[in-house]
């Protein structure tokens, strides 16, 4: 048994070595584009995952959010509350936000939207919608009737639902803001936009003018309060820390609070699978062409070593051999190109895609299965023309037939 | 009465005595001949086991498209151990055909052939396969080398495919081409190499393992005279020295003059 394997192994290798250096480099070439291929899809669609969760993270939600308990509607005492939490050594910041739905009305346009009230010293320290500014100013404390609007209530600066929103609202208009039947003008001091629709479909206003409008002056409630941790910290750490703490709100994750980025996220993940599938389905016809290609002109030499008594299940492995050591090469090409050249190039040159600026996010678990898959791929690829051709007749081959 | 009485008993003992001489005569040629039946089966025993191919009865047919070629009809061969044979006859008459057949290259439609007492018509496609690595050895026309393995590895991969240890391939290898000529051209590529050079280690491949039988198909149809001598002085080295037994099919007079016996086709018929 071993000797027949050493011999497979010696002719794949001086096959390799030495046999056509062109159809050496075309199928090694041919195989790294179906690895990348075959990793690029997927290191994109988790790219675009992680920058769903980024936006997610910086633009709404922070790491971890604190809201009422089930059977309340609002966070009392929410100052004492966000102490108690900023005593946590991995708390960045927090920011406890009044949230509510309103009507915006802007000359003929109407349209519905989620209105925050927010202390905009606090919130800097969790979001990054001060940097999201595009257009104006951000808010500060002392601020009063002034409010600033994500790109999709203002409409303009390249909204995604501009026929939805307030179609083209500047810094220095006045709005109408409609909250439980109370109205009031309020002056736009900015317009931001984080790319993510979800964040850039709200309003901001400070937190005592919508205490205001919504009838709760100086009652120190919140809706939600956002929790920012440093960098690398798990969430679910921070959780369990929370209720150890004795808060009897309920927390959760930002994960866990995003619903609608899972469902994403699954759908991407069955877009992905079906990709795969359809970029496995090519690489086996392709390795099958390229290694049928390959055998039929060895036609003769198989027959010869036939005749000269070499089993036909030593050339069938020989051919196998050679396919495997072709993907391995394909592979290690593909991982090194994507790993060492393509990733870091996204990361220092994103890519600009609606989202914002995405880079590729390569998965190594993602990557080894990929490799798995392509390994198995040239496999059968190559055992079936190589035993289709080995069982011919001796003379056939020999006469090349 | 007395004198008639005397001359018959003398006519008695002549004629007994002749009786004698004439059972003596044929005494004598008794065991002449019985000494000569016991030459005669001395020899056919010896006949027998000294027979390393016997071809009984061999039919080959082959269909080309609707036609039906019979390249081989019933032929019968005897090779004797040690024997460098040529096959001759004109294009077509079958020769390659039966040096496929004796080889094992090929199976007959009908007829078997008995290779050092083994009948090969009963082993299957592998255990053929196993026989040919283990007792018998090849040369083609076009000398059917393995591009992209050296001299030496051309010469040693059968040795390998044999369990042999890489040391034991390398030093048989290396001794074997030295032999052919080619000590110095070990790690030399087919390429690389004249045609010459490449059926010399061709026959070195084929001898490496020490075959029972060495069958060359026309192995010097792509060489000229002098390379062709050459290599034909190599068979008869090996013939003479060894005792190897060659099968050697070829159409060059001069060539079969290295033979010690010529096999004529015709037809798919033998001639002699």
């Amino acid at each position: 048994m071993l000797e027949k394997a050493r011999v497979s192994f010696f002719l794949a290798s001086r096959s390799i070595t030495r046999g056509n250096k062109g159809i050496t480099i075309f199928t090694v070439f041919v195989l790294t584009l179906i690895f990348i291929q075959l990793v690029l899809f997927s290191s994109m669609l988790a790219g675009v995952t992680l920058k769903f969760n980024e936006l997610m993270v910086n633009f709404q939600t922070g790491n971890v959010v604190v809201e009422p308990k089930e059977e309340e509607r609002h966070i009392e005492d929410a100052s004492a509350l966000q102490k108690k939490i900023e005593s946590l050594p991995q708390v960045v910041g927090t920011s406890a936000r009044l949230k509510t739905t309103g009507n915006f009305r802007y000359k003929e346009k109407e349209i519905g939207t989620t209105i925050y009230g927010i202390d905009p010293a606090d919130e800097t320290f969790v979001t990054g919608l001060e940097d999201a500014i595009i257009s104006g100013e951000f808010l500060s404390r002392p601020d009063k009737g002034e409010i600033i609007l994500g790109r999709e209530v203002s409409g303009g600066f390249g909204a995604l639902m501009e026929s939805k929103s307030l179609g083209g609202v500047e810094v220095g208009d006045t709005v109408e803001l409609t909250i439980g039947g109370v109205t009031r003008e309020f002056r736009v001091k900015g317009i931001y936009s984080t790319r993510f629709f979800m964040a850039d479909a709200s309003a901001y206003l400070t937190k005592a003018d919508l205490e205001e409008l919504m009838g709760i002056k100086g009652r120190d409630f919140a809706q939600e309060i956002a929790v920012k941790t440093a960098d690398g910290t798990p969430e679910d750490d921070t959780k369990t820390e929370l209720l150890s703490l004795g808060i009897g709100e309920n927390i959760r994750t930002w994960h866990e609070f995003a619903g609608i980025l899972r469902l994403i996220e699954s759908t991407l993940g069955l877009v992905r699978n079906i990709m795969n599938a359809i970029g496995l389905l090519i690489a086996f016809v392709i390795i099958f062409v390229v290694i049928y290609v390959n055998i039929v002109n060895k036609k003769r030499q198989i027959g010869v070593q036939k005749a000269i008594g070499i089993e036909q299940n030593v050339i069938i492995a020989s051919f196998v051999l050679q396919a495997m050591l072709y993907a391995g090469a394909g592979v290690i090409l593909g991982y090194v190109f994507v790993r060492f050249g393509l990733v870091p190039y996204t990361v220092s040159h994103p890519v600009e895609v609606p989202l914002g600026s995405m880079s590729l996010r390569l998965d190594n678990a993602e990557a080894l299965n990929r490799a798995i898959l392509l390994f198995l791929s040239s496999i059968v690829g190559s055992v079936i023309p190589a035993y289709k051709l080995a069982q011919k007749d001796l003379l056939d081959l020999i006469w090349g037939k | 009465m007395g004198q008639i009485k005397g001359e018959t008993m003398e006519k008695i003992r002549k004629h007994t005595e002749d009786a004698v001489k004439i059972m003596d005569k044929i005494r004598k040629q008794t065991e002449n001949t019985v000494k000569s039946m016991d030459i005669i089966q001395k020899s056919t025993d010896d006949t027998i086991t000294d027979t390393i191919i016997e071809g009984i009865d061999i039919t080959r047919t082959f269909k080309m498209g609707e036609v039906e070629v019979r390249a081989l009809r019933s032929v019968n061969v005897r090779i004797r151990r040690g024997e460098f044979i040529a096959i001759m006859g004109p294009s077509g008459s079958g020769k390659t055909t039966l040096l496929n057949q004796l080889g094992l290259l090929d199976t007959p439609n009908s007829g078997k052939v008995i290779i050092d007492g083994s009948d090969t018509s009963r082993l299957s496609e592998s255990e053929k396969g196993k026989f040919r690595l283990h007792n018998l050895g090849y040369v083609f026309q076009d000398y059917a080398l393995l591009p992209e393995l050296n001299a030496m590895e051309n010469v040693y991969i059968s040795l390998m495919m044999q369990g042999k240890s890489k040391t034991e391939c390398e030093s048989a290898a290396a001794e074997i081409l030295a032999a052919v000529g080619l000590g110095d051209r070990l790690q030399q590529l087919p390429s690389k190499m004249s045609g010459g050079q490449q059926q010399r280690v061709s026959i070195a491949r084929a001898l490496a393992h020490s075959p029972e039988v060495l069958f060359a198909d026309e192995p010097c149809a792509n060489l000229d005279s002098e390379t062709s001598k050459e290599v034909l002085d190599l068979f008869e080295k090996f013939n003479q020295e060894k005792g190897q037994t060659i099968v050697m099919v070829t159409h060059e007079e001069w060539h079969a003059e290295y033979a010690d016996r010529v096999i004529r086709l015709k037809d798919g018929i033998v001639q002699e």
